[in-house]
């Protein structure tokens, strides 16, 4: 009885070794790597801005976590949202990141809403869509549809009767996007 | 111990995809170009590289019956360590490969090395051993994402040049990865038969 007792100790330790440094050598890594990462994401996030509506100073607004707005055909988590002010001091519109579900989870789209509630455009800041389908959405064949859109709700895909081409064996990650962009629209709407 | 005959093995005649039919998850998964192939393979070449080290310098500390929880700790440090690397160094193919880097852990040519060679092996011929797999591992995605990404995206080198615009799409679905996979390892038997 005795030994088998000693025998649990021991394998317990030895585990709790194992993991004990393994969890140290991952504490240095994060380290050195967690400044690059968020540099990366900060950069990211800028130059969607810059993109999306230029030359414009962009002012981070605080947006509680949980925060969600209708889209046409679902409610869309928002991310975050930005002012932007151009240099005479008006606010030339608004940036909101919002995460509508595609068919491989949240797709982080950047949507630049100016002044007048027309779409200035859309940057995908992320997603984990299916290469060569909805991966797609990022280029500008498709992207490209939402620029000068009108963002008082007529957004939705062709097949929910509207104007934005679906990608070929992609609607459900297309519906996603349009969903998502027309729920950064009524957002950016009660911003103003 | 012979370098050659052990590349030999973990290129063709062992060929963990190929011939030992392993870690066919991310094998699908990733072969959608070329770019996510080649990441995808170093990325696990060099976990299984130093997880075989680390495994087999501990192989006379680790208990028998824990081995298999203590194998997967190792591996999972080494993966997430390659993911935050990625993700700092490298962001676009941090991006690409998504999921699938975190994924490596449970990539079962990792811990079938670790059973079948590192828990028994001196260090160095276990490096090489990871190094050989790893290579046959890159060599394999590498060859199934040419052929699914000329065929389905119609491009070559992730989209580095345009070989014609209307692609058969299905092929860099999973059931073009099926049956990519299914052709390259029918060459791949008569090469070994002839070679007997």
């Amino acid at each position: 009885m005795a030994t088998k007792k000693n025998e649990y100790v021991q394998l317990g330790g030895i585990l709790c070794a194992i993991t004990l440094a393994v969890a140290l050598v991952l504490g240095g890594v994060n380290a050195i790597t967690v400044d690059p990462i968020a540099k990366n994401a900060a950069l990211k996030t800028e130059n969607a801005l810059v993109a999306l509506i230029p030359d414009c100073e962009a002012e981070q607004l605080d947006v509680p976590e949980g925060t969600t707005a209708e889209g046409y055909n679902a409610t869309v988590e928002i991310v975050s949202a930005y002012k932007m002010t151009d240099a005479s001091g008006n606010v030339a519109g608004y940036c909101v990141e919002v995460a509508p579900t595609g068919f491989g989870g949240g797709v982080d789209t950047m949507v630049g809403v100016k002044a007048d509630g027309t779409i200035s455009g859309i940057s995908i800041l992320s997603m984990a869509e299916t290469a060569g389908l909805g991966a797609k959405a990022s280029e500008p064949e498709f992207a490209d549809q939402f620029i000068d859109a009108a963002g008082d709700g007529s957004l939705k895909v062709s097949k929910d009767g509207g104007d934005i081409q679906a990608l070929t064996g992609a609607t459900i990650t297309s519906r996603a996007v349009t969903n998502g962009v027309d729920a950064a629209a009524n957002y950016a709407a009660s911003l103003s | 111990m012979n370098f050659g005959k052990q590349l030999k093995e973990g290129l063709v005649t062992n060929n963990p995809v190929l011939v030992q039919l392993i870690g066919m998850c991310p094998t699908m998964a990733t072969s959608t170009s070329l770019t996510n192939g080649i990441g995808m393979g170093l990325s696990a070449t060099a976990v299984l590289i130093c997880s075989n080290i680390v495994i087999s310098l501990l192989r006379k500390i680790i208990p028998n019956k824990v081995r298999i929880a203590a194998y997967i700790t190792i591996i999972a440090g080494f993966v997430t360590m390659v993911d935050l690397l990625l993700q700092a160094f490298i962001p676009s193919l941090s991006e690409s490969l998504g999921l699938f880097i975190p994924l490596i852990v449970v990539n079962c040519i990792i811990l079938g090395r670790a059973e079948s060679c590192a828990s028994k092996t001196p260090v160095l011929p276990s490096a090489v051993d990871g190094l050989c797999m790893g290579l046959g591992f890159t060599f394999t995605l590498c060859v199934l994402s040419i052929v699914r990404e000329l065929l389905g995206a119609g491009t070559i080198g992730g989209g580095l040049i345009t070989v014609f615009s209307q692609p058969a799409t299905i092929m860099i679905l999973p059931a073009g990865g099926f049956l990519t996979l299914g052709c390259v390892i029918a060459v791949m038997q008569k090469i070994l038969q002839k070679g007997e």
